[in-house]
């Protein structure tokens, strides 16, 4: 039953990987900046905006709180536009990096306010600027934290994408649906949960090691 | 020079209330001295210095540095102020993603120095504080001494005249408590940096300031040289610290029994406390052979206070007609005496 089905394999492990990859790049950009705003823009932050602040904040909680599902349905305009279709990978890579956006910048706001406050101060009196206080401070010291959030919507994006994938967005979701739910293909099935688990051990082994490479405390 | 005026702080806690932290400092720092400034915990002092570098905004007063006014600056200007005053705390604040020259070349970085003279500088500042060995290690490779002493290199990276210690010994053990506080002293004369040094310990006081200010409850409650307030503490919270530090006062059993009304028999009880020369005077013996009265030597300390010596000692005397001579002779001789009360002939077999 899995005869012929090699190709097929590839080419989703493929997908699946080309839309966690493009949608963490895109959550990790746009989630950073994000996260460094909540951390700094709060009432008495480096970078003070309380009313921005907010609206971030509030903005944030709500696209957390939208189940993904939901959050792709409701993007597919814009999902159209910005790619021309709604279906297929570069289509669901819309939603997954859109929905991860919020989820990193959380991960990123919890990282950097575990940096100590103390630190922050030291860096204040030896006359550091808000600016190079983020850059050179905060981040740099939330290096190691950071990795690990970003592993973590890498991994949480193995789901998601496999979530895409049942309705149109391809990768191994949609294998598993096409083949292993509809043709009640149970090799398939099997196969496809294979690859999921590998593909996630091997992002965990990976973003531990960059982790810990990057972590000297 | 630093100088404080009236500096004033409440803080507003959760529960609304209010708590007055500096309550109307004024003190003085002069250029080139070492100003200590001890009281207990929760005296106010990491507030004072903080006021100093504005990391916290007094309610009302004024910081002046070599004249102007830090608290009605810019923010620029007050970036460019604080790099005229390094700061080190106790518990060091460096970097652990970076190495001890990354550290230490921080504040340089900051400036925006040229990679050549940061080079240098940062060669020449890990020379002084002896960690040249050390220069690409991480904070976590190195001992608790080892780090404060990337810190204060760090603290001097960009030549400030001033710099601020919050107790920067306190988390320290005994010897390199004193590796660091000679380490400040000599780095001090040699660039005569201005210093404020926050301490609780008021043997870190006694060996590397010039002057010494003691807070309590926000308020600065005696101020003077050091030799001073060790030889005659006005105040009841110097005098304890002062006693703590020589380890001296009186057992819990003998202030017990020792009353300030004179009694029929028995002995008076004495604090003397003497600097200097009078260290080298067969002064109890004299006692001896001119009055003829016994003095009894309780207990003494002799310690060096800011490189002279001083030397505290508790003596009880017996009485007699002529304990008033015999307390005019200490006093002429050159010794402070502080009267501590008397102690029945009874109640002293007892204790
Ligand atoms: N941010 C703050 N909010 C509210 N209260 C504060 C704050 N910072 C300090 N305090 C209070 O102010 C008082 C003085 O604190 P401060 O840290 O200046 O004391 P300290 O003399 O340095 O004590 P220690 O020797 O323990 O370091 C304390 O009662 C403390 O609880
Ligand atoms: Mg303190």
């Amino acid at each position: 039953m899995l005869t012929g089905m090699t190709g097929v394999f590839l080419s989703a492990s493929w997908d699946t990987i080309l839309m966690i990859v493009c949608s963490t790049v895109v959550a990790v950009l746009l989630g950073l900046p994000m996260g460094v705003f909540l951390w700094g823009g709060a009432l008495g932050g480096c970078i003070e905006k309380p009313s921005l602040h907010r609206l971030v904040s509030a903005l944030v909680n709500i696209m957390r709180s939208v189940p993904f599902i939901i959050l792709m349905v409701a993007l597919i305009p814009i999902t159209r536009f910005l790619v021309g279709s709604s279906i297929g990978t570069a289509a669901a890579i819309v939603p997954l990096a859109i929905g991860a956006i919020p989820f990193f910048a959380r991960l990123a706001h919890a990282s950097l306010e575990a940096v100590p406050h103390s630190l922050v101060e030291a860096c204040e009196s030896m006359g550091a600027t808000p600016w190079q206080m983020i850059s050179r401070v905060i981040v740099s010291e939330a290096m190691p934290a950071l990795a690990r959030g970003v592993t973590l919507t890498a991994v949480t994006l193995v789901g998601y994408s496999a979530m895409a994938g049942t309705v149109g967005g391809g990768g191994l979701g949609d294998v598993a649906i096409r083949y292993g739910y509809d043709q009640f293909n149970m090799p398939v099935m099997l196969v496809t949960i294979v690859i999921l688990v590998i593909l996630v051990q091997l992002m965990q082994w990976l973003g531990d090691w960059w982790a810990n490479s990057l972590d000297h405390s | 020079m630093i100088e404080l005026r009236g500096i004033k702080k409440t803080y507003r806690l959760p529960t609304g209330e209010s708590l007055r932290v500096l309550d109307d400092v004024n003190l003085i720092i002069p250029k080139g001295k070492i100003m200590g400034v001890i009281g207990r915990s929760g005296a106010g002092k990491s507030t004072l210095v903080r006021c100093v570098n504005g990391l916290e905004k007094p309610d009302s007063g004024e910081v002046f540095l070599d004249g102007q006014s830090l608290l009605t600056v810019s923010a620029s200007a007050l970036r460019k102020a604080r790099s005229k005053m390094g700061m080190i705390f106790q518990n060091v604040n460096l970097q652990k993603r970076k190495t001890v020259f990354e550290n230490v070349a921080f504040p340089l970085i900051l400036q925006g120095d040229d990679k050549d003279a940061i080079r240098k500088r940062v060669m020449s500042l890990l020379d002084q504080v002896s960690l040249t060995d050390r220069v690409d290690h991480f904070p976590s490779q190195l001992s608790g001494g080892q780090q404060q002493r990337v810190a204060i290199a760090r603290a001097l990276a960009t030549a400030p005249p001033v710099l601020l210690c919050d107790e920067m010994t306190s988390a320290l053990d005994p010897e390199t408590t004193q590796q660091i506080l000679s380490l400040l002293l000599s780095l001090q004369r040699s660039l005569n940096l201005t210093v404020l040094l926050i301490t609780h310990e008021m043997a870190a006081i006694r060996q590397v300031a010039d002057r010494v200010a003691v807070m309590e409850a926000g308020q600065l409650i005696e101020e003077g040289s050091v030799l001073d307030i060790f030889q005659k503490p006005k105040t009841e919270t110097t005098k304890a610290l002062v006693q703590s530090d020589a380890h001296l006062g009186l057992p819990a059993s003998l202030q017990a029994v020792c009353q300030a009304e004179p009694v029929e028999s028995g002995y008076h009880l004495l604090n003397c406390t003497f600097s200097g020369a009078v260290a080298a005077q067969p002064l109890i013996s004299e006692c001896t052979t001119r009055f003829g009265v016994a003095l009894n030597i309780l207990q003494a300390n002799l310690t060096t206070v800011h490189g002279s010596l001083m030397g505290k000692m508790c003596v009880a005397i017996e009485l007699s007609d002529h304990l008033p001579q015999v307390v005019g002779f200490l006093k002429e001789s050159g010794l402070t005496v502080e009267a501590l009360g008397y102690v029945n002939r009874n109640d002293w077999s007892l204790s």
